[in-house]
């Protein structure tokens, strides 16, 4: 499906929307490619590309949205996803306000200087399978998979209200689990590192040692305990931080999920939320994060003070969600792909940087946790009562202000405000990441996005363990 | 192009088996929140097509289904299959297409559901929950009818067609009371609109809401806790699922690996996996390599039958496929049960409780999917439970995260099997109750 056909298509929509009678169409096409190699104990056991394209289109009729895609690409059934639109905004709500935002035309470009598809299909595979035999290599390691993940996506974005926006980028990561075995049991440890860059970021580092060091991890997690279960004070690092405040605060501050009452901070902006050092950005434009010039309704995305200096100062917003919530369109209304309408969603979510140096935090914290993002699984919240969890890679007990043994199946679970309040320490440092084979879930739609910040120390956390 | 004509084009460009399948799916969705948010349908199609150049393998799954974009992922297909080097453990496809009998999995007023259709089930989840409580607000919900159609084919036969329909509905409930709030959800699943139970499903959060309003917290501890079937379901193909496949018993991946034949498990547990089985949600008449599904014993009275397998790690070990291939469309098939079946004992979920002295009955939870199956340790975060003394339920609590070892639990830990099974998508099994389990909390 060429460009030019799609971008026809889009202006066929427009058209057709517009004549039967909409107040607002937004048409979006969209252009992805993923290409995914897994090595698994040795062998290439699947070298996977995948080639989607499609529209998407939503219309607001009689102040009512409603959505179709359709990725049989003729005007037929463009004209007929338009008119199940329509048919769909009937079944809507009324929508009584859209927030205002400014119709902008651009064209925006994530850097790259080797496009990962002028790489060979070989380049890649023998990439991937050096690093697992790497992984592999280590006495004790019984399992290892490698998985190469990169993707293009092109989107292009135009309103009736006069946005033409066009997107493209380049995302590409590795990952790598090592299972180790020692006396009967078992343990497994996953990493990966993603960047938006283009080939350069494969070629820039030693993946070999990157394999090594995930196997040597898990070799260590395997003879190592549960830690205690109960309260503990934590140290977190900058990935368990960004783990944290996307899971435990940053759903909370979408706002759909404020104005349906649905989030444990509706109605409570202005109110001091979060200790005094805490300050707490979305920025779709932050180093190391993803890339979100704007978002899928075509508001360009602001850098979005939520928390600042402990005070709740804004939510994340789409048109909808602003004109409910009387805010400032944020620029956070993003869809998966062009088969689901724009939700509220975090972009890359992180805690800025104070003045602690890592080492004082750990002295300060005494006894403790320290939690590591690096092999975790991932985390939860249920943000109407605001309970969180979430899974730490394999981590370190804090004794006599002093790093101690390492344990291992930490789960941590605690409450959204009393967390935040509990902030007592943050560090000098500052670290954002993001994913090439995952990323955030909500309402069935899976969005790329970045997190992290400095060190961290919180004054309680509930750790289950053995 | 068909997927017959597309498995001939990638032979006639050097590969020595294809395969072929085109996915088509139609959804209709409503977002709720106080009202239907939101309304769309959806209109998908997808190709994926496997090739094999001697023992050398690719795949390549296209969204662009017109005559020259499935060609041009047969023609990728085969190049990478050229350059990427063979697994030596390569045999060949599935050569056994077919179909088993497998009735009920498609209802066509669900398929055709528009959104209009749907309204009126939406009213009634929405109101129902004011039933529940008057003060009770649904906060979030979904309302969906989704139909897929699959069609497969490789070198060795084919066509076959599957067709299904699911019905989806959740919502989130909410109650403010003196500054407090109590929120609870519930959902209902099946393979039509027509049969969801949206009343139900409403009343039981509203009312729940109302009662963890007063929600305590849960004594640190060690207790006897109950879990509530659909805790039961969220727990158990976590655990299970990745554990029973062949191809992580293979690779060194299950704490399974060298346990078939022995007690794995408690004599009450007898768990299948019904590939086949008539009204059951992932039972389907061929898996995703056209193999014809059946119904296995995995555990039998707690020991370890078989594990499941798809044609690649059935080759590996000379045996047949038990079809239970699974994939998406552009990703290869690995084996996985179709629908977990932990089979019902005979206590009532009042009788469970009026056997525990003291414990904690888990009502929902959250997290459970970040457990850990290879080392067979399990945790989920308690959202709603309730402390259970002497026989009684006597206070809503929240916050706390179970901790344990899945198969210790299910061992020497099982106390009681209820005889109350939830039947959810791809799992059914009944609320459980073991001894010793340790929650932390505050």
């Amino acid at each position: 499906m060429t460009t030019e056909l799609l971008n026809d298509l889009v202006s066929y929509a427009l058209s057709t929307a517009e004549k039967m009678g909409v107040t607002y169409v937004e048409v979006r096409a969209q252009r992805t490619n993923y290409e995914l190699i897994t090595i698994d104990n040795g062998v290439l056991k699947e070298f996977s590309k995948n080639f989607s394209a499609g529209l998407g289109i939503r219309v607001f009729y009689n102040n009512r949205f409603g959505f179709s895609s359709t990725n049989d690409l003729n005007r037929e059934n463009v004209r007929e996803a338009v008119e199940k639109a329509i048919s769909a905004a009937k079944a809507s709500r009324r929508v009584e306000k859209l927030g205002e935002r400014e119709a902008r035309k651009g064209v925006f470009k994530s850097a790259w200087r080797k496009k990962p598809e002028d790489v060979s299909d070989e380049v890649k595979v023998n990439l991937a399978l050096e690093v697992n035999k790497a992984g592999l290599s280590l006495e004790g390691i019984k399992s290892a998979v490698t998985r190469l993940g990169v993707q293009h996506d092109w989107r292009h974005i135009v309103t009736s209200d006069g946005v033409d926006l066009e997107y493209e980028s380049s995302l590409l990561g590795l990952g790598h689990m090592s299972v180790a075995f020692e006396a009967g049991a078992m343990e497994r440890v996953s990493d990966q590192e993603s960047a938006v860059a283009g080939w350069e970021f494969m070629e820039g580092r030693d993946w070999r040692e990157f394999s090594i060091k995930t196997s040597e991890l898990a070799r260590e997690a395997v003879k190592a305990s549960l830690p205690p279960s109960g309260r503990l004070k934590a140290v977190a690092d900058p990935e368990m931080v960004g783990l944290i405040l996307h899971e435990a605060f940053g759903h909370a501050c979408e706002g759909d999920l404020v104005s349906s009452g649905d989030s444990i901070l509706s109605g409570r902006l202005g109110d001091e939320i979060a200790s005094s050092p805490v300050t707490i950005i979305d920025d779709g434009l932050a180093e190391g994060g993803y890339f979100v010039p704007f978002d899928d309704e075509g508001n360009v995305k602001r850098r979005t003070t939520v928390v600042e200096n402990g005070v709740l100062k804004s939510f994340m917003t789409g048109r909808e969600t602003a004109g409910m919530l009387n805010l400032p369109v944020s620029g956070n209304g993003r869809a998966q792909d062009f088969t689901h309408f724009p939700i509220v969603r975090q972009t890359n979510f992180f805690m800025t940087p104070k003045d602690y140096r890592v080492e004082e935090i750990i002295r300060e914290a005494g006894e403790g946790i320290y939690i590591v993002g690096r092999g975790a699984t991932g985390g939860q919240v249920d943000t109407a009562s605001g309970t969180f969890t979430f899974s730490a890679g394999p981590s370190r007990m804090i004794r006599n202000g002093e790093l101690a043994e390492l344990v291992r199946g930490v789960v941590i679970s605690g409450s959204i405000l009393e967390t935040l309040r509990g902030v007592e320490a943050v560090g000098r440092d500052l670290k954002i990441t993001t994913s090439a084979f995952g990323g955030c879930g909500k309402d069935n739609q899976l969005a790329r996005v970045g997190d992290g910040g400095p060190h961290v120390m919180i004054r309680e956390l509930i750790v289950g363990g053995g | 192009m068909d997927v017959e004509r597309a498995v001939k084009k990638a032979v006639e460009l050097g590969a020595s088996e294809a395969e072929a399948f085109l996915l088509s799916t139609a959804e209709t969705s409503l977002t709720l929140a106080g009202d239907v948010e939101a309304s769309k349908t959806v209109r998908l199609k997808s190709f994926g097509i496997r090739v094999a150049v001697g023992k050398s393998t690719a795949i390549v799954g296209t969204q662009d289904v017109s005559d020259g974009g499935v060609e041009s992922a047969v023609r990728s297909a085969v190049s990478v299959a050229r350059v990427s080097p063979p697994d030596p453990r390569w045999v060949r496809m599935n050569e056994k297409i077919g179909t088993s009998d497998v009735r009920g999995t498609f209802d066509k007023a669900t398929a055709e559901a528009t959104p209009e259709d749907l309204l009126p089930i939406a009213r009634e989840l929405l109101d129902a929950v004011k039933e529940g409580w008057r003060e009770a607000k649904p906060v979030r919900g979904f309302l969906t009818s989704r139909a897929m159609e699959g069609i497969y084919a490789n070198t060795y036969g084919g066509p076959v067609t599957r067709r299904e329909t699911l019905a989806y509905l959740y919502i989130d409930a909410r109650v403010d009371e003196a500054g407090e709030v109590g929120t609870y959800s519930d959902y209902s699943i099946a393979r039509s609109c027509r049969e969801l139970e949206a009343r139900k499903a409403g009343i039981e959060a509203g009312s729940r809401a109302r009662e963890f309003v007063k929600a305590g917290s849960i004594p640190n501890g060690k207790y006897e806790v109950i879990i509530l079937n659909r805790v039961s379901n969220s727990l158990l193909p976590v655990m299970l699922n990745p554990a029973v496949s062949a191809l992580n018993v293979q690779e060194g991946r299950s704490p399974l690996a060298g346990k078939l034949g022995l007690e794995i498990m408690s004599d009450r547990v007898t768990v299948e996996d019904l590939g086949a089985s008539a009204n059951t949600l992932g039972s389907k008449p061929f898996d995703d390599e056209g193999f014809p599904t059946r119904n296995l014993a995995i555990v039998d009275e707690g020991v370890l039958k078989t594990f499941v397998y798809d044609t690649y790690t059935a080759n590996r070990e000379g045996r047949e496929s038990t079809g239970n291939a699974s994939r998406g469309y552009s990703t290869a098939p690995r084996p996985s049960p179709h629908h977990l079946n932990l089979k019902p004992g005979t206590a009532s979920i009042e009788e469970i409780v009026r056997e525990t002295n003291s414990g904690v009955l888990v009502m929902s939870t959250i997290g459970e999917w970040m457990s850990n199956p290879v080392s067979g340790h399990l945790n989920a975060t308690i959202t709603h439970a309730y402390m259970v003394e002497k026989g009684e339920i006597v206070r809503p609590v929240k916050n706390g995260v179970i901790s344990g070892n899945f198969y210790e639990m299910l061992k020497g830990g099982l106390e009681l099997v209820g005889c109350d099974t939830r039947h959810d998508y791809g799992v059914s099994a009944p609320s459980l109750k073991f001894r010793d389990v340790i929650i932390a909390s505050k």
